[in-house]
């Protein structure tokens, strides 16, 4: 009885706090986050869900290169068949041939538990031969992932609020009715996390080079070129050369694609190392290390010759409003890793896909775009940015606005050669600078705990003209020859030899609140020091403490005195 | 029995009814003040460069602290820790590694974020601590209890208290120097004392404009957010940085205030008081129905055994 009425208390205070609960229930959090891609893995989950659609069982995590090592012996021939030539397919068996699910689902039982079970009656290492040691459910496997799929206009919109897509879409979890009027569906894409993927194999001027010297200028052998352009060659009475090679792309032999590729580099890996115990990477990692060289790095390696011109105009032949671009093709070979740093895998001309109006060759990237967007790597602007954030043209950039806001279009819409062929350096310092400025000019307008600071201004406009001259894409770039002064005088117009506004003009010694402007004591200590540490990271040339720009004051001093109270 | 039942599960209802009832007219309540026209601080983490000059001039400003002679701030090797405030400090400016790049590094100050909607505020039970119209979330010791209900209330973990003060210990946190210096019209000490200018004191409204027009001139030195403008209902202080916000230590949270949670849940338990009356007397009821029907059947057995004999 006592029981029966403890539970019944027990019940009540539940249900009560239940209801409760969900009287605040329109209120809990939602912030639950988007997961980001699959990291870089080493086995991929075989689903083929084209064929198999839904899975009744988990897929199978295969690791690749744990086959790879355990049949060092046996080579490839256990799981991939070769073709008359002796080339191996690198297939698995004859999956590809199976058009029915069950006889595909077949192939892979058969064989896999198959060669599992007679490598344990060899004695030989071998693998699981029961369904749920492959089927095992693995943490790393996610069947549906939401990625965010970025619209073209995002960077536009990159604000605030547009930084967390969730804010307001939701997140794909809930229902469409929960998103309200913003659908998020537009917003993703399920993306089955099936594959882990490997890096992408740097093919960069080094490897080229290494595989020139050992196949001895055959650069046949791995380029394609068609027949017609074969005919064309002969017509003009000349051998294939150049950029002839990477003109054309055939889909089935192409090496930027996945098949092709590993038939063709891991054959000739393979075939080269038995005639001369030498030959390339066979293993998944060996290729798709992730690894990058700098440009440093390669800086000595021969570039290959594409009989491309030097110098060009970059001009379009129908629909140009802007006039043509000056462009050194020389002098980005030499400061790239690759072709494909600018180039994709086609290695064609850019309006070849990047057409006037964006082409689905392109996923509708007009060839304005590909040249002017600021957050790719492959585009002129966003490739220039990228160079300003390097620490000796950090401390004069790290406050302008960047990209097309600050340089306009005639920076590099000029239609002339001129200027790359002789390229502009910025007079010496003397020449600009005002006679009654003084070679050090003391700053101490707002002193007090520290003394005045004493800056070697013509030193440090030296300096930086001479980093400017010594630079070629900084002398392309810095047209006006008062170019080095405005890392400090921002706001210009200013001519050589005239007198130029004080800071204090702007920037007051008063503390505004809300203010955009910093005061006086900010802006010194911002354009500063900010220059200082960009320019200087590990600190050995230019002061970034106190003391280093500042005379410390004596105890006795009178604006010390003051300043402490 | 039957209707007994019935009767009990009908109570119980009610009483869950009239509680969701309470707390929607709660939540309309706190909704409708509008908490955004206030004071604020943005602070620019890419340009801190850990010189300490705001721990300095908060020691000085804030005499109730305790005195520390002006060479502590100088000394660098505090980095090499994490701290947090403590009973001595109302902020203090640690450096963050960025674990994803190495060499790369971000200092920050930290110090109370002063909320919107403070989390402390709600859980203080005696009313200590107060939301000024303005912004500034201030502490009353005369009234503080030493409950610490809001040091474990804080999200950002910021009250701290005087453990070493055995007889008259209080909580301490940032002021936001309101009675030192806000109310004469000047800044806090702080921002005032920034060489770099980190951080900009102003109408929280502007700091937003401002920290928006920054983030669209220089997109590659920021994080594309304005930590606190929408964090945990919004706090007067705001952060923008170069790195992740959770790498200096400002943990992600969702748009909805911590009190928004918390009050609805706690008002509509105690609505009234008609929760408790209301479980209690059902308790009762249930009481009083199993003693009758014992008596009864005391009653009847007695009855039957008299028949009996």
């Amino acid at each position: 009885m006592i029981n029966r009425s403890t539970a019944c208390g027990i019940i009540g205070c539940l249900a009560i706090a239940c209801l409760a609960a969900l009287g605040c229930k329109d209120r809990s959090d939602s912030n639950a986050s988007v997961q980001g891609a699959s990291p870089a893995g080493q086995a991929r989950f075989i689903t083929i869900s084209d064929v198999f659609g839904e899975l009744e069982r988990p897929p199978v995590r295969f690791d690749h290169d744990k086959h790879t090592l355990a049949l060092e012996k046996e080579g490839c021939q256990p799981c991939h068949r070769a073709d008359d030539q002796g080339n191996f397919l690198f297939t698995y068996l004859n999956v590809e041939e199976q058009s029915d699910s069950t006889a595909l689902m077949n192939v892979f039982h058969d064989e896999c538990t198959g060669c599992h079970t007679s490598r344990a009656q060899e004695g030989k290492e071998t693998g699981p031969v029961t369904c749920g040691e492959c089927h095992a459910i693995e943490r790393a496997y996610d069947e549906h992932e939401y990625v965010p799929v970025m619209p073209d206009y995002y960077e536009v919109l990159r604000d605030t609020y547009h930084s967390d897509c969730t804010a307001c879409h939701r997140e794909p979890s809930k229902t469409a009715k929960d998103a309200g009027a913003l659908d998020w569906k537009s917003f993703y894409v399920t993306h089955k996390k099936t594959e882990a993927e490997w890096p992408g194999v740097t093919f960069d001027y080094l490897t080229h080079a290494e595989h020139v010297e050992a196949l001895e200028d055959q650069c046949g052998l791995c380029h394609y070129i068609s027949p017609q352009k074969l005919e064309e060659l002969k017509a003009e009475g000349r051998e294939p050369a150049g950029r002839d090679w990477v003109w054309d792309v055939d889909r089935k032999t192409s090496l930027t694609r996945r098949r092709p590729a590993h038939a063709r580099c891991i054959n000739c890996h393979l075939q080269r190392r038995t005639e001369a115990d030498e030959g390339g990477p066979v293993h998944c990692g060996e290729c798709h290390s992730g690894a990058t060289r700098t440009i440093e790095e390669l800086a000595d390696v021969a570039r290959p010759d594409c009989g491309q011109d030097d110098m060009m105009l970059i001009q379009l032949d129908q629909g140009a409003r802007a006039k043509a671009v000056a462009f050194n093709h020389q002098s980005h070979v030499a400061n790239s890793r690759s072709c494909q740093d600018c180039h994709h895998k086609t290695l064609r001309a850019c309006q070849d896909c990047h057409t006037v109006d964006g082409d689905e060759k392109a996923h509708g990237i007009t060839l304005a775009e590909a040249h002017h967007e600021v957050s790719s790597s492959r585009s002129c602007v966003g490739c220039h940015e990228a160079e300003k954030h390097k620490a000796e043209c950090a401390g004069c950039h790290q406050l302008m606005p960047g990209g097309l806001v600050h340089a306009g279009c005639s920076g590099c819409h000029t239609g002339t050669l001129d200027r790359l062929q002789t390229p502009g350096k910025l007079p010496p310092p003397e020449e600009l600078i005002p006679e009654d400025v003084g070679d050090e000019i003391l700053i101490g307008r707002i002193e007090d705990a520290y003394g005045p600071v004493r800056l070697p201004h013509l030193h440090k406009v030296q300096e930086l003209t001479e980093i400017s001259n010594n630079s070629a894409l900084a002398s392309y770039f810095h047209t006006d020859r008062m170019t080095v002064c405005t890392g400090c005088h921002h706001l210009g117009p200013m001519e050589a030899k005239a007198d130029v506004p004080s800071c204090a003009t702007c920037h007051t010694a008063r503390d505004e609140p809300g203010s955009s402007t910093p005061t006086l004591l900010g802006s010194y200590h911002q354009r500063c020091l900010g220059c200082h540490q960009r320019m200087d990271p590990a600190e050995q040339e230019m002061p970034q403490s106190c003391t280093g720009c500042h005379e410390e004051k004596a105890p006795g001093d009178k604006c010390l005195a003051a300043a402490q109270e | 029995m039957a209707g007994n039942r019935r009767c009990f599960l009908k109570s119980v209802a009610g009483a869950g009814a009239l509680t969701i009832l309470g707390s929607r007219e709660e939540s309309r309540a706190s909704g409708g003040q509008d908490r955004t026209e206030g004071v604020g601080v943005l602070v620019d983490c890419t340009w801190c460069v850990g010189c300490r000059s705001c721990e300095k001039a908060c020691n000085a400003a804030n005499t109730d602290l305790p005195r520390r002679p002006p060479e502590v701030f100088e000394d660098e090797s505090v980095f090499e820790q994490k701290r947090r405030m403590d009973h001595g400090a109302y902020t203090v400016v640690n450096r963050h590694q960025d674990p994803d790049e190495p060499g790369k590094s971000s200092y920050a100050k930290i110090q109370c974020m002063h909320c919107l909607y403070p989390a402390c505020v709600s859980a203080c039970i005696v009313g200590a601590l107060t939301r000024e119209p303005n912004g500034p979330v201030i502490y009353d010791s005369a009234k503080c209890i030493g409950c610490r209900y809001c040091m474990a209330a804080c999200p950002f973990q910021v009250p701290a208290y005087e453990y070493s003060d055995t007889l008259t210990p209080e909580v301490r946190k940032c002021t936001f120097c309101f009675q030192t210096r806000l109310s004469q019209g000047e800044m806090p000490a702080c921002v005032q004392s920034c060489p770099m200018q980190v951080m900009t004191f102003g109408k929280r409204t502007e700091l937003i404009r401002l920290a928006r027009e920054k983030l669209r001139k220089h997109p590659d030195r920021y994080v594309p957010h304005v930590y606190g403008e929408t964090e945990l209902g919004g706090t007067a202080w705001m952060y923008l940085s170069g790195m992740s916000f959770e790498k200096l230590g400002l943990p992600k949270f969702g748009y909805h205030p911590v009190p928004g949670f918390t009050e609805p849940i706690q008002h509509a338990l105690f609505k009234w008081f008609l929760p408790p009356l209301a479980l209690y007397g059902t308790l009762g009821g249930i009481m009083w129905f199993l003693k009758s029907r014992e008596k009864r059947a005391k009653a009847e057995s007695g009855e039957e055994s008299t028949h009996e004999r």
